[in-house]
């Protein structure tokens, strides 16, 4: 096997927080070629190294921060994946970002960091290329990602870039999240609570400047593969990906509002009168600095779909990067607020204390649907709670990060909040993690994608639904002439399968953003893989294989985790109660027959558990 | 000495630049056959407080401080493309080019040990080639500056005439 790594670095940091000790190890090959890197890297170190039952917040959990081999080159390869065990959903958490950090990890000369152990008081994490040290972090302990930010390019490098944790993180909240760029800058590692696991080791940030360079295997194929990328990006097609460069993600609210699956007042339906009021097309015009123009770019990304906030009106004032859809859904129509401002204000405080905008807005959703049901008494609020109060939204948003009064629940997530007052079934969670922003019972594809990641509810890990409502090549199931029924189960089980597998080698661990491949066909990303590498995996089948055991592999981690079949389920709302209006009416989620076909096409039996044979093709027990 | 004029420069228009730094990415890989934004010729300033973001990069200055301040003569015009060049054997790395550029664009290679700066990549840039939005031009100063002046004189009389017409 070849010494010399192309792509990758071919060096990774081993850091253990308990006893201040730092090492610098050279990857294996061979690992390298079986998991890729990014969250494949991390469930197979997780795995290895660690007892999948053990508690989340125990300093043996490890907390791994993982680039792949693709990140740092177009298009859009940016991506760092944080991989850990779970504190909210009790199985793995892979949280993806963009921005520049793992460009700049890798700059450094590293694929990716491990994490153990846990500090005896806050530290930050210095690599300035071979120079890697901890360094107090007691005067940052309590601070907003922004105003850490600020503090630490000016205590290490201007041109450093850092992942940090807000409060939420610090106060063990178990929605809370990393955050790159601070406020003004933010790209967050969402979901999963992989914040909270950062605080439990008193670790406050990473902090990163790297001045070397990464080698390509073949220059000019890579250069012809990258040109025929981004040729998709010269003439994308209209409906998503061009939206996506005018307007961000924001323009989905009006899209998925038309469709009926716009998820509102706690998901009890999916049209909301205040859409427009929300809509991309109300942001361009009031709050974006830029209008509807391209506006903010991760690392060697043509699209720039980030967007640039300005907001004036008071008691709402401030700046920031954002709001993308699934904040001003989560934070908006999910609470059924629909005065802008101030859901761009929870969104800013989210991002300031480091917590999950989709958690957030779907815990206050849930809080709100209690409290109008009459299960959460006003006394524990301290105020009376319903939907549309959007006083109440940026009041809480701020308590549950602090965890101040009320704010101890609502910082445990929606589960567990519904729970204590006796309505599970209110919390709008798969595995105990809340469901990103499209009603799974108008996109079919895409809810069981739900029902079956490995992280819990989501929609980054399998996004099915670029084929079924958005019209993107990808994968070849939607075509111009060939549209695919959104409301159909034939053949969704096997979609998801091969969305999930497709996603697990290609986007989060090769390391490029799933917005830039929409119209990249498969062997498109092999062949700029390749290049890069200089290793042969074969064919587009082997590397869907290398995606299937990532996926299998972290299926097994939440078996040995605790977690069974049991927990693959949506809320009894979307099995039971019809759609009651709009586009999507009259339509359930076909659980019970989705999902004993998803199992057999998995591979696994009908409990769920991956066959002997299965894991024996793949190369990995369970 | 003849006085050599530039022609062609590489025009940044700040509110098209997403920061996204696939110039530096192109550069480095262009010039250094890796991609390594330390060494890229052209630099994304990235001040995310603000908002602002600025690819910097050498104006190719027609009285250039850079090339007045080398005692070796070691940068000189390429008369072709009009892109000022370091004549690498010539160049002793003091770095007095370095201070004299005011727009601090002039760069150095710490392995070779000598200044480093845009080349226009022979007279057509790949930066440009691959900037998106047109943050990037690459364009002709002559008539740059013909086409303001006639831009400006259409502004005054179109208020002019609109005057008149009241």
């Amino acid at each position: 096997m070849k010494k010399e790594f192309y792509g990758w670095t071919g060096k990774h940091v081993r850091v253990d927080l308990t006893r201040g000790e730092i090492r610098v190890v050279a990857d294996d090959p061979e690992i390298m070629h079986r998991f890729l890197g990014a969250r494949g890297i991390g469930i197979k170190y997780m795995m290895d190294e660690m007892d999948p039952r053990m508690d989340a917040f125990e300093p043996n959990n490890h907390f791994i921060v993982a680039t792949g081999p693709m990140t740092c080159m177009p298009p859009g390869g940016n991506r760092t994946y944080f991989i850990t065990k779970s504190p909210l959903t009790g199985g793995i958490a892979n949280a993806g970002v963009g921005g520049y950090f793992g460009a700049e990890l890798k700059f450094a000369g590293y694929d990716f960091i491990i994490f153990e152990g846990k500090a005896r008081r806050p530290v930050y994490l210095w690599i300035h290329n071979d120079e890697i040290v901890l360094r107090n972090g007691e005067h940052l302990w309590g601070l907003g990602t922004q105003d850490s930010e600020e503090i630490l390019l000016e205590e290490t490098d201007p041109k450093a870039h850092i992942a940090a944790i807000g409060p939420a993180g610090e106060n063990l909240v178990r929605v809370a999240n990393v955050i790159t760029g601070g406020v003004t800058g933010a790209r967050a590692a969402g979901r999963g609570g992989v914040g909270a696991v950062m605080g439990s080791k008193n670790l406050k940030a990473v902090v990163v400047r790297g001045t070397g360079g990464v080698k390509l295997a073949d220059l000019e194929s890579f250069r012809k593969h990258m040109e025929t990328a981004l040729k998709y990006w010269e003439n994308p097609t209209e409906s998503c990906v061009k939206g996506l460069a005018d307007h961000g993600t924001v323009m989905c609210v009006s899209f998925t509002n038309g469709l009926g699956i716009l998820p509102t007042r706690n998901f009890q339906t999916g049209v909301f009168e205040g859409a427009h009021k929300i809509s991309g097309e109300t942001f361009a015009e009031k709050y974006s600095v830029r209008g509807a123009t391209p506006s903010k770019a991760c690392f060697a990304c043509p699209a720039g779909c980030a967007r640039l906030s300005r907001v004036e009106e008071p008691g709402y004032a401030g700046k920031g990067e954002g709001p993308e859809y699934e904040s001003v859904a989560s934070l908006g129509s999910v609470t059924g607020v629909d005065n802008f401002p101030a859901v761009i204000k929870a969104g800013r405080i989210c991002n300031d204390m480091g917590m999950d905008t989709i958690s957030t807005g779907v815990t206050v959703g849930c809080a709100m649907e209690l409290a109008e049901k009459g299960y959460l008494p006003e006394k524990d609020v301290g105020f009376p709670l319903g939907f549309g109060d959007s006083d109440a939204l940026v009041d809480l948003v701020e308590k549950m990060a602090t965890r101040e009064g009320f704010g101890w629940i609502l910082g445990e997530g929606s589960y567990r909040l519904a729970e204590r007052y006796g309505h599970p079934e209110l919390s709008m969670t798969v595995k105990k993690q809340e469901l990103p922003n499209y009603d799974p019972r108008g996109v079919k594809g895409q809810g069981i994608a739900f029902v079956t990641n490995n992280r819990g509810a989501d929609h980054c890990r399998a996004e099915v639904n670029c084929s079924e409502i958005f019209e993107t090549r990808m994968l070849g199931y939607w075509s111009p002439e060939k549209e695919v029924d959104r409301f159909a189960i034939e053949g969704k089980a096997e979609m998801a399968k091969h969305y999930q597998d497709y996603c697990a080698w290609a986007y989060d661990s090769l390391g490029y953003c799933y917005f830039l491949l929409m119209d990249t066909t498969e062997e498109d990303v092999r062949a700029l893989l390749e290049s890069a590498t200089g290793v042969d995996f074969g064919s587009v089948e082997e590397l869907n294989r290398i995606g299937e055991r990532i996926f299998n592999l972290e299926r097994s981690f939440n078996l040995q985790a605790g977690l069974s079949a049991r927990d693959d389920t949506l809320p009894k709302r979307f099995l039971e109660e019809p759609m009651p209006e709009g586009p999507s009416k009259g339509q359930v989620f076909e659980q019970d027959q989705l999902l004993p076909t998803y199992y057999e096409v998995r591979g696994w039996d009908r409990n769920g558990i991956p066959k002997a044979e299965k894991l024996g093709e793949l190369g990995i027990s369970g | 000495m003849e006085e050599v004029i530039m022609d062609k420069f590489i025009e940044v228009n700040i509110e098209k630049c997403t920061a996204c730094r696939i110039c530096e990415f192109t550069c480095s890989l262009h010039h250094f056959g890796e991609i390594n934004p330390a060494k890229s010729r052209i630099k994304v300033h990235i001040v995310s407080k603000d908002f602002f973001y600025y690819p910097n990069v050498c104006q190719q200055c027609a009285k250039a401080p850079c090339v007045e301040s080398c005692p070796t003569e070691a940068l000189k015009r390429n008369e072709e493309t009009g892109a000022i060049e370091v004549i690498q054997e010539d160049c002793i790395g003091c770095r007095k080019c370095l201070r004299a550029c005011p727009f601090g664009a002039m760069g150095f290679n710490a392995e070779e040990k000598i200044a480093d700066k845009c080349d226009l990549c022979g007279g057509d840039p790949e930066c440009v080639k691959y900037c998106f939005y047109g943050a990037l031009e690459f364009k002709d100063l002559d008539r740059t500056i013909a086409d303001m002046g006639t831009a400006y004189v259409e502004k005054i009389r179109d208020s002019y005439l609109q005057e008149g017409i009241q």
